[in-house]
């Protein structure tokens, strides 16, 4: 039962629609406009981020207890023109689209117009970007055979350990002027730049404690006229709290809650950082303060929820910041992946579950938001009450929680050189990628298309769709006399990408690090102070660098198809093959019906599987553990966003009978339709990967809501992710309506406003990701039977 | 197919097994129709410690009966109708057969179901004579399966025809089947 206040807080974050907001940009030119330019890069960020802080609007919502906005008000979004200035048109482009609009004043664009876009032009890191790039590398970015994360937003992926909840930043203060006394100028050439990087830190601190005491500054201010008795008490609190937290540690949970929220505020104010911000583990942080303030009956445990509600509120008013183009149709979701974590195992190794992780299960089910994204960290020693408890949400269909597997996790992070001490505080972040939480800058850079890969190698290095030489001549697979070639030839085509992908990532690190460097943010991630290094540039203690694979279930099965029909069973020529792929299978459909019959990725057959496990291996091979520029290595992941749809767009027909445009499979799950044994057979098909040598997988299964709606049925959903768990999957999340709901929705959008699925990787309003990801999510195996 | 053909399907689920306490059940049409090829699978999950269920109208010869009770952990165990004349209108078949098998199996190991068709075996008159000769059988586990149309669909794909002449029970008549079921000491459920 939501509280009076909530309900009408959650209703105003709901119907609020997405806006754009001019005030950062335009507080941001001001600043640069004035700036004389004499100051080191970090510094001069650090006061740019302190001027919009100082200047920006304060919005204390009527009725809220956690205070604090990016924009000046609810759902309105900031831009980052140092990053991407958005022209006119995309302005244009922001506002009309089908899917994601934000809503743009004419006032917002004549700010652009006039003063924002004048300013930015050619000096943005979009700019910077694509001036550092090759044709080489264009030409297979705009192929569609990978996507570049940092041309329209700041590396980020950043979650927080405890930290906070333990100092506050006076003493994180303290700890950058020791870092400061012991640098050493004699013998460190970098040591002005430690400096440098240390006192922008300062300033930046500073800058946020300024900011809250804005806000208690209003509270006291409001309090003063307020009529209501109760409100008043409120807002006198807000006013305490916010003159306490961040500058010292939090002494209560709603300081906790409130210490966090301004530093998040901090952190998406400074740079539109990939994967917002988020607590991490927050049963595990804020379990003290829970259980204290209830034993000394500070608080109440309705109350408890009522601020994590309200709290849900904030996260849920800030979209992720407007993307356009390729980065919108990979990512094309309000969603910005700040993902709580609950359960798991603690420090010491022992089940985490508390009475807080319930409480929040509680607030997941009830609030129903899309933000935050929220997971559950499963361990085989967590019971099974707390995996029931979770399936109840899951079954009641908006997508929430995912669960992953703690355990496998914990082998991951240890394959990877982290510390068991870290290993277990950390967990997934953003989607399903893990990080050791506060103490890893963990970036994906982008994701790269294994069918379009293979499309390629079968037209040796030829994009067919513009005829361009994209990749490299790997040989006319006519001429092939074994299927051993195919793969030689698919390898050395996928190498050429991911050396390509490689190399321009590593410049690209540079660029961010030498003109994006983010003080605020590295302040709260060890080892930043003390190394004196930024979280761009090598200053945590871990630094991964991902490349997303998309398309396992599409490139197995294709490669199937070929092997089966083209050298196994002969029932079709290399020539034949290629030919109907050419024309898209218009007057082909006997051919398309044979590789359509070949086997499967999905059903348990090894005919299939080994082929995922081969290229998986490849990929694998290819990728992991070469260095990237910050001391840290590059590392692979499985998962699409939704990419997997803007990849089937650039992808022509491929040899398991897809047809071209048609969406790849998402994830390390089956292609559309192809599972036909069942989930477990899904699962079987799925732990074949070593995911142990990923840093993260995503599997999606979908469900019909009737199969999960006895105790039976929930009991056996809790065995099958028992089961996948015992094999050493790490994720899998669930879909649980039914086609035809779906089917109502798209046809009556308003009247389904409210209905949530999972994409991939998180949850979002199914009437807002667009006509053909809503067909691929009805066309995605409906699971009769569990 | 042979049964190490089978035996390989049904090895690949072990973990599931394993994580739910659960097994392999056959199932059919009528399993007991092929009894011989259905008593080498049930040894060889028996030698691979793979819990066994064997989905049976009963309906099947003596002779091969005995030794597959003796290999199998668990039977869901058909009896549709007390009364031996509506079983031979109904089914075609006598019921005589199919109790004298139940008579072979330990009480523990039976799960009797029950489909529950109005028209056929929904009065209370016959759902007490039925619940009556389960009882004298010492058998407590009883499903009962409410009729439903969900194959008709398939029935016409399968033989064009619109075979069902069933309707399905109202919620009305299945509480009353419960209630009567109950009444004479056995346990049932619902589906399953």
């Amino acid at each position: 039962m939501l509280s009076e206040r909530v309900r009408r807080l959650r209703e105003q974050s709901i119907t609020t629609r997405p806006y754009i907001s001019a005030e950062r940009a335009e507080l941001l030119t001001d600043f640069y406009m004035n700036e004389p330019g004499i100051q080191s890069v970090p510094v001069t960020r650090a006061l740019a981020f302190k001027y919009i802080l100082e200047n920006k609007a304060i919005y204390l919502g009527d009725g809220e207890l956690i205070v604090g906005e990016r924009g000046p008000a609810p759902k309105a979004t900031p831009t980052y023109p140092e990053l991407c200035c958005h022209t006119l048109e995309d302005l244009e482009v922001l506002s009309s689209r089908e899917k994601t609009p934000f809503h743009v004043s004419e006032d917002v664009k004549r700010v652009f117009r006039e003063k924002i876009i004048p300013f930015w032009n050619q000096k943005t890191m979009r700019e910077r970007v694509f001036c550092a790039v090759s044709a080489q590398w264009k030409r297979a970015f705009d192929a569609g055979v990978f996507t570049e994360f940092m041309e329209q937003r700041a590396p980020g992926h950043a979650i927080l350990d405890d930290k906070i909840y333990h100092k506050g930043l006076l003493a994180l203060e303290e700890e950058i002027e020791d870092a400061l006394r012991n640098l050493d100028y004699y013998n460190d050439d970098d040591a002005y730049w430690k400096e440098q990087e240390l006192r922008a830190m300062v300033i930046t601190l500073h800058a946020l404690i300024e900011f809250a005491e804005r806000y208690a500054r209003e509270a006291r201010r409001l309090a003063e006229t307020e009529k209501n008795p109760q409100r008043k008490s409120e807002l006198e609190m807000i006013g305490k709290v916010c003159s306490h937290v961040p500058a010292l540690a939090p002494r209560t949970f709603w300081e906790a809650l409130q210490m966090y929220w301004f530093v998040h505020v901090g952190v998406i104010t400074e740079l539109n950082v990939w994967d917002s911000f988020n607590p991490g583990r927050l049963d595990q942080h804020l379990y003290p303060f829970y259980k204290e303030d209830l034993e000394t009956t500070v608080m109440t445990e309705n109350f408890a929820k009522e601020l994590l509600q309200c709290f849900w509120i904030k996260i849920n008013n800030q979209p992720a910041p407007p993307k356009v183009e390729i980065t919108e149709e990979q990512s094309g979701t309000y969603q910005d992946f700040s993902l709580i974590n609950v359960g798991g195992i603690t420090e010491d190794g022992v089940d985490a579950v508390n009475e807080l992780s319930y409480v929040i299960l509680d607030v997941i089910d009830e609030m129903r938001l899309i933000q935050p994204s929220t997971c559950i960290q499963l361990s085989a020693k967590n019971d099974q009450r707390f995996l029931r408890r979770a399936l109840h949400i899951v079954k009641s269909g908006f997508g929430q929680p995912s669960i992953f597997n703690a355990d496998v996790i914990q082998q991951e992070f240890l394959r990877m050189g982290k510390s068991v001490e870290d290993a277990r505080a950390g967990g997934p972040s953003g989607c399903v990628t893990i990080s050791a939480f506060g103490k890893e800058s963990c970036i994906l850079t982008g994701y790269m298309n294994w069918p379009k890969i293979l499309e390629i190698t079968l037209n040796d290095g030829i994009d067919p769709i513009t005829g361009d030489l994209v990749g490299i001549r790997s040989g006319d697979p006519t001429q092939f006399t074994s299927f051993e070639q195919i793969m030689k030839a698919f390898r050395n085509q996928l190498k050429y990408f991911v050396d390509l992908k490689i190399k321009y990532n590593n410049i690209i690190e540079r660029l961010y690090a030498k003109w994006m460097p983010a003080p605020f943010l590295s302040l709260l991630i060890d080892d930043c102070i003390q190394k004196g290094g930024d979280y761009h540039d090598g200053g945590p203690r871990y630094n991964s660098t991902y490349i997303q694979g998309v398309g396992m279930g599409t490139v197995t099965d294709s490669f199937a198809a070929i092997r089966y029909c083209v050298f196994d069973e002969n029932s079709m020529t290399m020539q034949e093959l290629l030919h109907s792929l050419a024309r898209n299978f218009e007057e082909c459909t006997r051919a398309r019906q044979s590789l359509v019959d070949a086997p499967k990725y999905g059903n348990d057959e090894d005919y299939a599987d080994s082929i995922a496990r081969d290229v998986f291996d490849m990929y694998f091979d290819l990728v992991d553990g070469r260095p990237n520029t910050k001391g840290g290595e590059y590392r692979i992941n499985l998962l699409p966003t939704t990419v997997h749809i803007y990849f089937g767009q650039t992808t022509g027909a491929t040899p398991n009978g897809r047809r071209r445009g048609e969406p790849l499979s998402d994830g390390i799950s089956p292609s559309q339709g192809a599972d036909l044994n069942g989930p477990t057979a899904v699962i079987k098909s799925a732990s074949k990967i070593d995911h142990v040598r990923t840093g993260g997988t995503l599997l999606n299964q979908k469900f019909l809501p009737h199969v999960l709606q006895s105790t039976a049925g929930i009991e056996k959903l809790a065995h099958l992710i028992r089961t996948y768990f015992a094999l050493g999957g790490h994720h899998i999340q669930f879909n649980v309506v039914d086609a035809e709901t779906l089917r109502k929705a798209q046809q009556n959008p308003e009247m389904y406003r409210d209905l949530i699925v999972r994409v991939a990787g998180y949850s979002d309003y199914f009437v807002d990701i667009g006509k053909e990801l809503q067909d691929e999510i009805i066309s995605r195996t409906a699971h009769g039977v569990v | 197919m042979t049964e190490s053909h089978v035996l390989e399907q049904i090895r690949r689920d072990t973990l599931f097994y394993d994580q739910s306490h659960g097994g392999v059940t056959f199932s059919g049409g009528e399993p007991l129709a092929q009894p011989e090829f259905l008593y080498r699978l049930l040894k060889v999950c028996k030698e691979h410690e793979i819990h066994t269920a064997v989905d049976t109208s009963g309906y099947a010869p003596q002779e091969y009966f005995q030794e597959i009770v003796n290999c199998t952990d668990l039977f869901l165990y058909d009896i549709k109708v007390a009364s031996d004349e509506v079983h031979v209108r109904e089914t075609g078949v006598s019921n005589r057969i199919i109790l004298q098998n139940l008579k072979l199996l330990p009480p523990d190991k039976v799960i009797v179901r029950v489909p529950l068709i109005p028209g056929v075996n929904s009065s209370t008159e016959h759902l007490s004579e039925l619940a009556k000769l389960i009882s004298s059988y010492r058998v407590s586990q009883v499903t009962l399966l409410p009729y439903h149309r969900g194959g008709v669909e398939k029935a016409k794909r399968l033989f064009a025809t619109e075979s069902s002449v069933y309707t399905a029970p109202s919620p009305d008549i299945i509480q009353n089947a419960l209630a009567i079921l109950e009444d004479h000491g056995l346990n049932p459920q619902i589906g399953g």
